[in-house]
């Protein structure tokens, strides 16, 4: 047996989150499954599933939580949002009141996620010739929320892999420079286990 | 005055031109057809002269009429503090805080123990099917019989019980103690077993340490020789036959291995985090350890070595890593509290279904880790092993939103009674602190509101009932209603009711409860007097698509339109349901965009007052109360509701509105605010009513919407036909008819005839005929009972000591020769007492007090019936329905001369239990009969058992397992077979076999195959194996 300890160097826990059926549950399939199923299955509860993908030659392990963008299954709670580090928002590139309700889970996200939390916004099914939101409409909505814009066709299988691996990579540079300063913080910069833990509980409740 | 302009022209605006029919006698329903009439016209003078005496002997006769005594009572005492399901019988125990235990079966089967004591039940267990073992959390242990239904015995363990272990075709308890000792009680024979075991951590593992109480104790599923013990620090299987421990589980984390928790202040260091739980895999070669630190450790069984230790979330979590990884675990605050290892019908297809609770905000849920098929043991390497228990197929979790503490997961079995009960469920029950049982569908996880599939009586815990009442019912209709909706699919199957005699009735009382989740549940109250279980159950979450906000405030049924509606109590919704057959029933054209649709629907997103929602109907319902819209007004919550027989709704707010809706469109045809109206300050309506009769000296009759106000105020609308075809609403008057307190009940009769003036469409039907019905309004309110003749002046008046609660006409068979109905009025008092009077003098025909109590909680849940029954709603779990009717035909239907319920079936039997596979029998495990276990647990000289429950449950052993092995499938598929070097050693093997009872026809195949997949570990294999053949001579 292995005992030389584990077959990845970090982990991050990824939410996706939007109104139902905006295409939350059929990117991650694509993502970690490569399918596609074209009928709409509701999500009950919270889905978990994980990938592990390379990130500047680190093996990361993603943690992606799906759930339900509607209230009746009882899932959006503060316990969901609880330490993610990063955050996709999805919306139905056909359906302009998915696109308007990006402002609401963006306030939702603010309300409860961690501060340092990665968002991403999304633009899903792109493939669509019924679209209703242009691009345009939707880099500027990104740009208003200072946030990062993709668009993506679950189904046709583009840019979906650009979704997880931006976002990710978006996470690790913070990782990345969180580090560095708290490294230049400590005298000799070998990182004692419960000064960093510390900065850690900090960074979350600020 | 608003004395409409749009009257003075019409002097009938129901009269229809054809009908030119002279006032002939009201045509009356058939249930009112009977109905005598006390009224009729005698010359005036005559009566007059004779009325007194006549009067006087009535009075003793009518007085004879009434006598209160129970009907039925309706759910459980207390709240649910501990339940049991047993496969074989297929029973359901709950204990409640109040000290009963209920065992529940089929139907209305309900049985309940009380042994007078109060302490609380902390497990139940049943055992062979016929005992139920009740143990309390002062120690005692209640060895009840459910064959004789009555208590065996009580019996006392020397310490403090700490677990429980017992098998479902085993006589033996295994008690874990505080002391960390372990004893062993025989439940057939009520003896104490000789044989007892040490506490093993303090005398082989960890002498220094603080004593560890018992943890948890397992049998294996495999063989009933082995025990899975576990002790604050280590676990260990322990066997029965040779009185030692096997093999040792003990979870050490080297310094910097976070195990289930990053943030140890003493990572730098080795720890032992302490276990909390120990599960065997349902094929007995692996372990799970849960450890207070949320660590789950899965080990082999048959080596001891550790396969691997994961989170939730995270796996590895046992080796030793560097800082910048420990940053990542930090996030996590869940604390796993139970772990339930449950299987497929095959069982090596397995999943555990983990229960968390945060420290920080209580949030608790549900993960379920869908493990899928076990790889083969015999084949697999431990690296293999640990990629099944760290990458499972699936992974969901499910949260408990607005739910108290999660006292306990159980999984209900379709396949066996064996696995700790967890073999192949579909429903997994949850109880929890409030009482309440919530009802989670494996494997979807999502939540099921449907009640039918539990006793009637758990109705009251599924969730809790946020409303209650009971309405009169026309009989034929409801019971051919009743009939359709007999429940088939319930989970508990077992015992069978004690029929009780059909009470010969014109009206039935129906029972709706509102509950937290948005259900209502329509059922009938007297419904052991019915063959079958029959309930119809509606979710106004659903159809709002929200979790919150959705328990149930206002309902009203129209029985005779069976229009259904139901306000939300917190947010002021009203649904409105028709019982029909549904349109959508399997529609295959249901697309993946209604259901994007619905899935999105917000009501917040909608300004419209009324909203379709006809297409959120259940798809897999094929007739029932089916969606029809939902009424949003926005006015607050909803104070008053009616649903009458004629199609209109009546709905009052808390801000004072009152809108009526016909349900033709539907559409609002009138929306006021009462306190423009109101000529006393009233602020709210608190009950409406619809009723046809003439109004005033109209000269004809119109429908009549009266609605009674929070301070005894009475208003007077006439609804209208249009030209249309359409109605509108004329608001007539306000009067003050009562002292000034809230009007809980409005009726009306016919002068003539004393028969109801309910509108129904029959009324409505022959108002075209221009006959005017004079009547009386009776307004009750919480100080006092008027009767008021409309538009003209008050006639009566009583006032009681105490608070009115409920009132109601009563139409009660009269003395014996002519069984016609006689009207009557009831008032129900806050203090249970009852009086009854005459129609319409309004004399007290009789006064009497109710064998139960009023519950001052529950006053506004009291309903009297138009039959005499009363309802009233006596705690948090439990109903009454009453009969004040002294009716000789109800002689014996009183519950408490019941002959009870019949629980316990010998014919049904105990599926046999599972064995050891033959790889861990060719290890060393030597086969363990329940007979030999006997011997040793027993003792040679086991004395016989002095109940007569011992042999009739010896007779639904299984002692041989079915050809298809039972449906449970052997964990062993035969690998390619390779030739083995050592053939010679099958001979022992074969030896060994016939010593011990065989099971299997193929096991000396299967024991090769296996033994050619083990390679080159055979040697070592084969030393054991001979230890064990000494012992397999000796008979053991
Ligand atoms: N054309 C198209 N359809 C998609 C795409 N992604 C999802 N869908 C469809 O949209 C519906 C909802 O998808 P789903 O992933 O369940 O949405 P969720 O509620 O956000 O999880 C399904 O019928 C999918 O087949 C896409 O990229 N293109
Ligand atoms: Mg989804």
């Amino acid at each position: 047996m292995s005992g030389n300890g584990k077959n990845y160097d970090s982990i991050m826990k990824i939410l996706l989150i939007g109104d139902s059926g905006v295409g939350k549950s059929c990117l991650l399939v694509r993502f970690v499954e490569d399918k596609f199923s074209p009928s709409f299955i509701t999500t009950i509860g919270i889905d978990f599933k994980i990938k592990t993908v390379d990130i500047n030659g680190k093996k990361v392990k993603l943690q992606l939580w799906d759930t339900a963008g509607q209230e009746r299954f009882r899932t959006i709670t503060t316990a969901y949002y609880r330490g993610a580090m990063g955050i996709i928002l999805v919306y139905d590139v056909t359906d302009e009141r998915t696109f308007t309700n990006i402002k609401q889970w963006f306030k939702t996200v603010n309300d409860h996620a961690n501060d340092d939390a990665q968002l991403l916004l999304v633009g899903n099914k792109s493939d669509m010739d019924t679209r209703l939101v242009t691009y345009e409409q939707g880099e500027a909505l990104a740009k208003e929320l200072g946030l990062p814009f993709v668009e993506s066709s679950a189904k046709d299988d583009q840019n979906v892999n650009e979704i997880f691996f931006t976002l990710a990579r978006l996470i690790q540079d913070k990782i990345d420079s969180n580090k560095l300063s708290d490294a230049k913080n400590t005298n000799d910069g070998n990182v004692n286990i419960k000064s960093s833990s510390s900065s850690m509980s900090k960074a979350n409740c600020c | 005055m608003f004395k409409g302009n749009r009257l003075k022209g019409v002097s009938n605006p129901f009269k229809s031109s054809s009908s030119t029919s002279p006032a002939t006698s009201p045509v009356l329903k058939s249930s009112e057809s009977k109905l005598h009439n006390p009224f009729k016209s005698s010359p005036a003078s005559r009566q007059d002269s004779t009325f007194k005496a006549v009067s006087q002997t009535f009075k003793s006769a009518d007085s004879k009429l009434f006598d209160p005594r129970d009907i039925q009572i309706n759910g459980v005492n207390g709240r649910i503090v501990c339940s049991a399901f047993d496969f074989s019988q297929s029973l359901l125990a709950v204990a409640t805080d109040t000290g009963d235990i209920h065992v529940f079966g089929q139907k209305q089967t309900d049985v309940v123990f009380n042994f007078g004591s109060k302490i609380p039940i902390s497990h139940l267990k049943f055992v062979k099917g016929i005992y139920l073992v009740a143990i309390d959390s002062k120690d005692s242990i209640m060895i009840i019989s459910l064959y004789s239904k009555t208590l065996l015995t009580t019996v006392f363990p020397p310490s403090k019980i700490t677990c429980v272990e017992c098998d479902p075709s085993l006589d033996w308890i295994i008690l874990g103690l505080q002391s960390g000792t372990i004893v062993i009680y025989d439940v057939d024979r009520d003896v104490m077993s000789d044989i007892s075991i040490e506490n093993l951590q303090k005398s082989y593992y960890f002498p220094k340490e603080r004593l560890s109480p018992v943890i948890s104790i397992n049998w294996n599923p495999r063989d009933v020789g082995t025990l899975l013990i576990s002790y604050g620090h280590v676990t260990v299987t322990y066997s029965l036959l040779d009185m030692e421990v096997v093999k040792d589980f003990i979870y050490k984390l080297p310094p910097y291995a976070p195990g289930g928790d990053a943030s140890a202040r003493d990572i730098d260091r080795e720890r032992i985090p302490r276990v909390m739980q120990s599960l065997y895999h349902p094929n007995s070669l692996h372990i799970l350890t849960v450890h207070e630190d949320n660590s789950l450790v899965f080990w082999d069984a048959n080596t001891g070595k550790l396969i691997g230790a994961r989170t939730l979330f995270d796996t590895d979590v046992n080796l030793p890593q560097n800082d910048a990884e420990l940053m990542n675990f930090a996030s996590d605050t869940s604390n796993i509290t139970n772990v339930s290892w449950i299987c497929q019908n095959n069982a090596e297809h397995t999943a555990l279904i983990i229960a968390t609770r945060s420290e920080r905000d209580n949030t608790q849920g549900l993960t379920i880790i869908e493990l899928g098929g076990t790889p083969l043991y015999s084949i697999t390497s431990y690296d293999q092993m640990k990629k099944y228990y760290f990458n499972p197929k699936q992974q969901k979790i499910s949260l408990l939103v607005d739910k108290s503490k999660l006292l306990k997961v159980m999984p209900i079995p379709k396949a066996s009674p064996y696995f700790g009960g967890c073999h192949d469920p579909t429903f997994i029950l949850l109880l929890f602190e409030s009482g309440e049982l919530e009802t989670m569908l494996y494997p979807s996880a999502s939540f099921t509101s449907k009640s039918s599939l539990f006793p009637p009586c758990l109705s009251w815990a599924t969730p809790l009932v946020s409303n209650s009442m009971a309405l009169s019912v026309p009989s034929k209709l409801w019971l051919g209603m009743m009939s359709a909706a007999a429940v088939k699919e319930g989970i508990v199957k077992g015992g069978s009711p004690a029929k009780k005699p059909m009470r010969t009735q014109t009206t039935r009382s129906a029972l709706l409860t509102g509950h937290s989740n948005g259900s209502v549940r329509i059922c009938d109250a007297s419904s052991k007097e019915l063959d079958d279980n029959a309930m119809f159950e509606i979710n106004i979450g659903r159809i709002l698509n929200r979790a919150y906000n959705i328990s149930i405030g206002e309902m009203s049924l129209a029985p005779e339109t069976l229009e259904l509606a139901v306000a939300s109590e917190l947010g002021g919704e009203v649904v409105l349901f028709k019982f029909e057959v549904n349109k959508f029933y399997n529609d295959k054209n249901v697309t993946d965009n209604l259901n994007l649709k619905l899935s999105r629907f917000s009501i917040n997103d909608i300004n419209d007052t009324i909203i379709d929602v006809r297409d959120r109907a259940p798809h897999n319902v094929k007739q029932g109360f089916m969606p029809n819209c939902i009424v949003n007004a926005k006015q607050g919550t909803v104070t008053a509701l009616k649903n009458s027989n004629i199609g209109f709704v009546g709905i009052a707010y808390s801000t004072g509105t009152v809108l009526l809706l016909d349900r033709r469109g539907p559409a609002v045809i009138y929306m006021e605010n009462l306190r423009n109206i109101s000529r006393i300050r009233s602020l709210q309506v608190t009950s409406i009513e619809f009723s046809i009769m003439e109004y005033g000296e109209d000269g004809y009759s119109s429908i009549l919407m009266l609605c009674g106000t929070d301070v005894g105020e009475l208003l007077i609308y006439k609804i209208l036909p249009e030209r249309n075809g359409r109605f509108c609403v004329e608001f007539i008057e306000a009067t003050r008819t009562n002292n000034d307190s809230p009007i809980i009940k409005i009726e009306a009769f016919a002068k003539e005839s004393g028969y109801s003036c309910e509108a129904n469409i029959l009324k409505m039907q022959e108002l075209s005929k221009g006959i005017p019905i004079p009547g009386y309004v009776i307004t009750t309110a919480r100080n006092d009972v008027r009767l008021t003749k409309l538009g003209r002046s008050k006639v009566s008046h009583k006032t009681f000591k105490y608070p009115a609660v409920a009132s109601s006409l009563m139409y009660i068979p009269g003395s014996s020769e002519r069984k016609t109905l006689m009207p009557y009025f009831g008032v129900l008092l806050s203090n249970g007492g009852v009086k009854v009077y005459s129609i319409p003098d309004v004399r007290e025909v009789k006064a009497m007090q109710l064998p139960t109590q009023i519950h001052s909680k529950y006053i506004r849940e009291s309903s009297f019936l138009k039959n005499g029954d009363i309802y009233t709603r006596t705690n948090t779990f439990k109903s009454i329905l009453l009969s004040v009717v002294n009716d000789a035909t109800n002689v014996g239907s009183n519950p408490r001369d019941q002959t009870p319920d019949t629980l316990y079936n010998p014919n049904l039997k105990i599926p046999y239990r599972p064995q050891v596979n033959s790889l861990q029998w060719a290890r060393g495990t030597v086969y363990c009969t329940p007979a030999q276990l006997d011997m040793i647990l027993g003792g040679e000289r086991r004395a016989e058992s002095k109940y007569k429950e011992s042999l009739i449950a010896r007779g639904t052993l299984t002692l041989k397992p079915k050809g298809d092995k039972n449906g449970i499938e052997e964990p062993y598929k035969k690998p390619i077979r390779h030739t083995s070097p050592r053939t010679g050693a099958y001979g022992v093997f074969k030896n060994v076999s016939r010593t011990v009872e065989t099971t299997w026809d193929s096991l000396e195949t299967q024991m090769n195959d296996y033994a050619t997949a083990m390679g080159q570990s055979m040697n070592d294999m084969m030393e054991e194996t001979g230890k064990d053949i000494v012992k397999g001579s000796l008979g053991i």
